[in-house]
């Protein structure tokens, strides 16, 4: 009976402040949203990443076997030599014309496919078409249905293909059995083994609930199937898929750090819940309620607000998630709420509903505990800079965001607090001021309250600085990024021929002979041995113009230069003489430059044609440049035009413009600014959300002195406008201290976090947009925050039921 | 309906409360608070609000106080010998604040001062918001008189019970206003400290030419006033 009166009463206390409980929820709410869509997002970018190798659902590979090798790894596979493996799927990979246009074909061994681990998807329901070796599963982008028949290369050798299924994908893609594609390619030996090993992959639970994680933290290894064959891990194998998740990883930790704003302010208004109940729990206290009892009422209430707000949460973070991803849950086929991302919301918005209110509703700590967390942020922060790994450089911004939390702001406060305090004489010549005795209490109204919401004025400052850290880091990598495609990719057109195709010298004359070519390039890579482990090798051609590329005056002559990713694993430095071996023999080489190479796997190597072409006797020469005239009326039609004489030509050739090249590239970019900024408003969203928590219990506590000020003779707009000021004041300071810790948090992103997690380095870059927007909006968001409070208690002064207080 | 908002020498004043009523509460639960209810006040004449607990002394210093309107009935105030008259229940919002602020010094038995502010910024506030800081020195001279300046740049906190409400008495008499309304101002002393601050009241009242409507429940208190009004 006690305890349902007792819960009783708790209902009636969040019903009668629905003000305070409709924040509590949407804090958690938006933190929770924050971490979902990143989630919903990341998982969708992943797969379309790996659409078609989702089919096989493999997770390792091995290059370039032969048949003969194969078969030797099947074997010893089968007499339990490596008993990871769950299957081993040969595939043959190449490029075929299909209705006269260029499609990927990939054969696959379907016997040897695992059905029970591998996502079959399409495949499912047409093995047997599949394997009677005249059907085939086609992307989405190759515009075919279900049913349709494809024509298979040209000429007598020419075969038709019954389309058996349709998988999402946006490149020109067949999938079929490899007697088939042996066919259709002339060519035996698979281009690659697939293989599913799950158990191999134990870090990739790690993904599910932090996306990227595996990738930045380097957790996929190469596994060893004995008799000299190593699998690669194909976040090892994937540099688009690995640089897709180190921007995704980096957008999650914003996700994460929006829940941390949350919980602060969730513990924030518990505190401020507590306070305004203190007198009532004494009450209980008196007539026997334990504290125990006390706290119990209070931590489940705090994790049914969690609840709530988890909730929520994970259907706005799916609709912002489905509207970043171009499928709102109003389309046909919306993005689907999958149950790891489900859960994750649940979890977080549970656990910090909990938090905060145990926190809350622990009694103050004595003078000597209030140095523990600014003790532990100190410790944590010097760990940290001491560590060379990626966890101290997280460990730096979370020790930052402890200590704006537990030092700067409550240090802030005390100066504030001080100045009022000594801020005690009446200068004579403000005697005749109208308004300075006003002004000089809210000043200290201010001081006071800076003190006493201190958490949710640090919990805005951290979404303020987080918003300008990662929008800063976003933006530096970009204007890096950008620069390389710059050098790279500014002018022509791309031409990479299928393998065993090679740009020969008969090739290059007639790309040079072409009317509106005005210069072809030929590059050629090598896969080698640099110091003893593998790395690539790119050779183009032994002029300044490549050089430049590079960042470069002069041509390299037989020097070499090295990715930066290369130059930190290998542990070199530029000067150095390294070993490259291409299968032609050990040759030492000089260091000449490093370049960045974002998303590479392996270390990179740029070389002159000249002295390493021979060098290098497993070189392959299968791409090259064309530059168009660049001027001229329909310039763009003619660049047309020649892609088209080109792939005319090389019918398995991909033929691409690099202004297309540009674009595709960039929009990683741009889609992952676009999810930033909208990380960046739910942290802000979250930060209104405490911060007007905190400022309505603020006010209820001052309405004594408001309705004094109005006896006074003060009118209530004038009271009003006195309330938003301090708001004001508040969003003001949260601004002033976000500056600091945004600057620090963009400076340990660009110069720690990436280079540790992903081997790049990004030139530290603040522009003034992501350090004036989020200020901008932050003092916007402390305003939004204080403005109902304000109204609310104007309006109330104007209540008559509040005089009847006899 | 003429008013005065331009400050000037204390007025004197008289009130004339007429068949006042209030109601308050919505729908079912409207009811009558107070109920023709009249009275009246001389400048420097002191009248005690007397009643239990829920008979309506404070709404009734409210509606004097131009914070609550009345249903019914009228207050009217006559300044400087009938040269001014304010009808208090047909002014405005605005007119209202504007009467608090020039003709009305108000004692509560709490939150009696802004706690940001010290003892003698306080006392200085109302002169402050009706353009009068050259009565400054005056004001302050009062804290003297009341015992308490040395107490002037304390802040409320840092005060007794007694020496906050001698400080409201300085505050509510800086600008010289017309009317002194208290509400159970010595509610929350003990007998010696409740004493000193009714003694202060009515002198500083008389002196300064005020008319005091003060609402208590103390019967040693009422048997000082000019005239008692007792509500049920």
């Amino acid at each position: 009976m006690r305890t349902r009166l007792l819960l009783r009463r708790q209902a009636r206390y969040l019903l009668r402040a629905p003000g305070a409980t409709a924040a509590g929820i949407c804090a958690t709410a938006l933190g929770v949203a924050s971490i979902v869509a990143v989630h919903l997002v990341s998982e969708l970018i992943v797969s379309r990443l790996q659409q078609s190798l989702l089919l096989s659902g493999h997770t390792h590979v091995v290059r370039s076997p032969s048949e003969e090798s194969y078969f030797e790894l099947r074997e010893r596979w089968r007499r339990g030599l490596a008993p990871e493996v769950r299957a081993m799927t040969p595939v043959l990979e190449g490029h075929a014309a299909v209705h006269g246009q260029p499609a990927r074909l990939v054969g696959i061994d379907w016997l040897a496919t695992d059905r029970t681990g591998g996502g079959f998807g399409a495949a499912q329901g047409a093995a047997l078409e599949l394997l009677a070796g005249d059907a085939a599963l086609a992307s989405r982008g190759m515009g075919v249905a279900t049913g349709d028949v494809v024509r298979l290369g040209a000429g007598p050798a020419a075969a038709e293909l019954r389309i058996a299924g349709v998988f999402d994908g946006e490149e020109r893609s067949l999938v079929m059995d490899i007697a088939a594609a042996q066919a259709a390619l002339q060519r035996r030996d698979p281009s690659a083994i697939w293989i599913h090993a799950p158990d191999a992959m134990r870090f990739h639970a790690l993904d599910r609930w932090l996306p990227g994680a595996s990738a930045a933290l380097n957790l996929s290894t190469a596994m060893n199937l004995g008799g000299g064959v190593t699998a690669e891990a194909l976040d090892q194998t994937q540099p688009a898929r690995r640089f897709a998740m180190a921007l995704m990883f980096n957008l999650s930790a914003l996700g994460c750090l929006a829940l941390f704003v949350a919980a602060f302010l969730i513990y924030q208004s518990s505190y401020a819940s507590v306070a305004r109940r203190a007198r009532d729990g004494d009450r209980l206290l008196a007539i026997g309620v334990s504290r125990g009892q006390l706290r119990a009422l209070f931590v489940g209430e705090g994790a049914l607000l969690g609840a709530i707000g988890a909730g929520l949460g994970c259907v706005l973070g799916w609709a912002l998630a489905g509207m970043l991803a171009d499928s709102p849950l109003w389309a046909e086929t919306p993005l689907a709420l999958t149950g790891t991302a489900a859960t994750k919301g649940a979890v977080a918005g549970v656990g910090v509903g909990a938090f905060g209110a145990i926190a809350a509703s622990q009694p103050p700590r004595p003078r000597r505990g209030r140095w523990l967390f600014p003790a532990f942020a100190g410790a944590l922060l010097a760990a940290s800079v001491l560590s060379n790994s990626l966890a101290a450089a997280f460990g730096i911004i979370l020790a930052l965001c402890i200590g704006q939390i537990a030092l700067v702001t409550p240090g802030a406060a005390a100066l504030a607090n001080r100045w009022r305090k000594a801020d005690h004489a009446i200068p004579r010549h403000r005697r005749r001021s109208t308004s300075a005795i006003r002004r000089r209490a809210s000043r200290r109204a201010f001081a006071g309250q800076l003190r006493e919401v201190g958490v949710a004025v640090s919990a805005l400052s951290i979404a303020i600085a987080a918003a300008m850290g990662i929008d800063a880091m976003v933006e530096s990598f970009r204007r890096d990024f950008a620069a390389l495609l710059d050098r790279f990719y500014f002018d022509a057109l791309r031409i990479e021929l299928a393998a065993p195709q090679q740009v020969d010298d008969q090739a290059m004359r007639w790309l040079r002979a072409l009317p509106d070519v005005a210069s072809a390039r030929r590059y050629g890579n090598a896969e080698v041995l640099l110091n003893g482990h593998p790395a690539l090798v790119r050779i183009g051609p032994d002029d300044a113009l490549e050089a430049s590329r590079y960042g470069r005056a002069e041509a390299l002559d037989d020097a070499v230069l090295l990715s930066e990713g290369g130059a930190r694993r290998l542990a070199v430095v530029v000067g150095d003489r390294v070993r490259i071996d291409g299968g032609a023999g050990e040759r030492l080489a000089t260091i000449a430059g490093l370049f960045s190479d974002y998303g590479a796997v392996k270390p990179r190597i740029a070389a002159s044609a000249q002295p390493w072409t021979a060098a290098l006797g497993g070189a392959t020469f299968n791409e090259a440049t064309v530059a168009p005239h660049p001027t001229g009326a329909g310039a763009a039609r003619r660049r047309g035009a020649l892609a088209e004489t080109i792939r005319a030509r090389f019918p398995r050739a991909q033929v691409e413009d690099h202004a297309q090249i540009r674009a595709r590239a960039l929009s990683a970019f741009d889609r992952s600014h676009e999810l930033s900024s909208r990380l960046s408003l739910l942290a802000l969203g979250v930060a209104v959300a405490g911060l007007y928590a905190a400022l309505s219990a603020l006010h209820a506590r001052r309405r004594g002195e408001r309705l004094l000020l109005y006896t006074l003779g003060v009118g209530r707009w004038s009271i009003g406008r006195l309330a938003l000021a301090e708001s004001l004041g508040l969003g003001a300071a949260a601004a002033a201290l976000a500056a600091p810790l945004g600057v620090a948090i963009a400076w340990v992103l660009c110069e720690l976090v990436n280079p540790r997690a992903f081997g790049w380095s990004i030139s530290f870059h603040i522009p003034l947009a992501s350090v004036v927007w989020p200020v901008l909006l932050g003092v916007g968001a402390a305003l939004l925050a204080g403005l109902l409070p304000a109204l609310r208690s104007t309006r109330a002064l104007a209540s008559p039921a509040r005089y009847a207080l006899e | 309906m003429p008013q005065s908002t331009s400050p000037s020498a204390p007025s004197l004043a008289v009130l004339a409360v007429d068949g006042v009523g209030v109601r308050l509460g919505d729908g079912d639960g409207l009811r009558w608070v107070l109920r023709d209810v009249s009275l009246s006040a001389r400048p420097g004449h002191a009248v005690v609000l007397l009643g239990p607990s829920g008979s309506g002394k404070s709404t009734l210093l409210n509606v004097i106080g131009g914070i609550l309107k009345p249903d019914a009935g009228s207050i009217r105030l006559t300044l400087d010998a009938g040269q001014e008259t304010l009808q208090l229940d047909a002014l405005s919002e605005r007119q209202r604040v504007a009467y608090r602020r020039r003709h009305v010094g108000f004692v509560f038995q709490f939150f009696n001062l802004v706690p940001t502010l010290t003892v003698a910024e306080n006392v200085l506030l109302p002169l402050e918001l009706n353009g009068r800081m050259d009565r400054a020195e005056a004001a302050l001279n009062r804290l003297d008189a009341l015992g308490i300046g040395g107490a002037r740049n304390r802040f409320p906190e840092r005060l007794s019970g007694g020496e906050q409400q001698r400080a409201a008495i300085a505050r509510a008499l800086a600008h010289g206003p017309s009317l002194l309304l208290a509400d159970e101002p010595t509610g929350n002393l003990d007998a010696g400290n409740s004493v000193r601050v009714a003694e202060c009241l009515w002198q500083e009242a008389r002196e300064s030419g005020a008319a005091l409507v003060l609402a208590t429940h103390n019967e040693s208190i009422a048997k000082r006033a000019d005239s008692v009004v007792s509500l049920r």
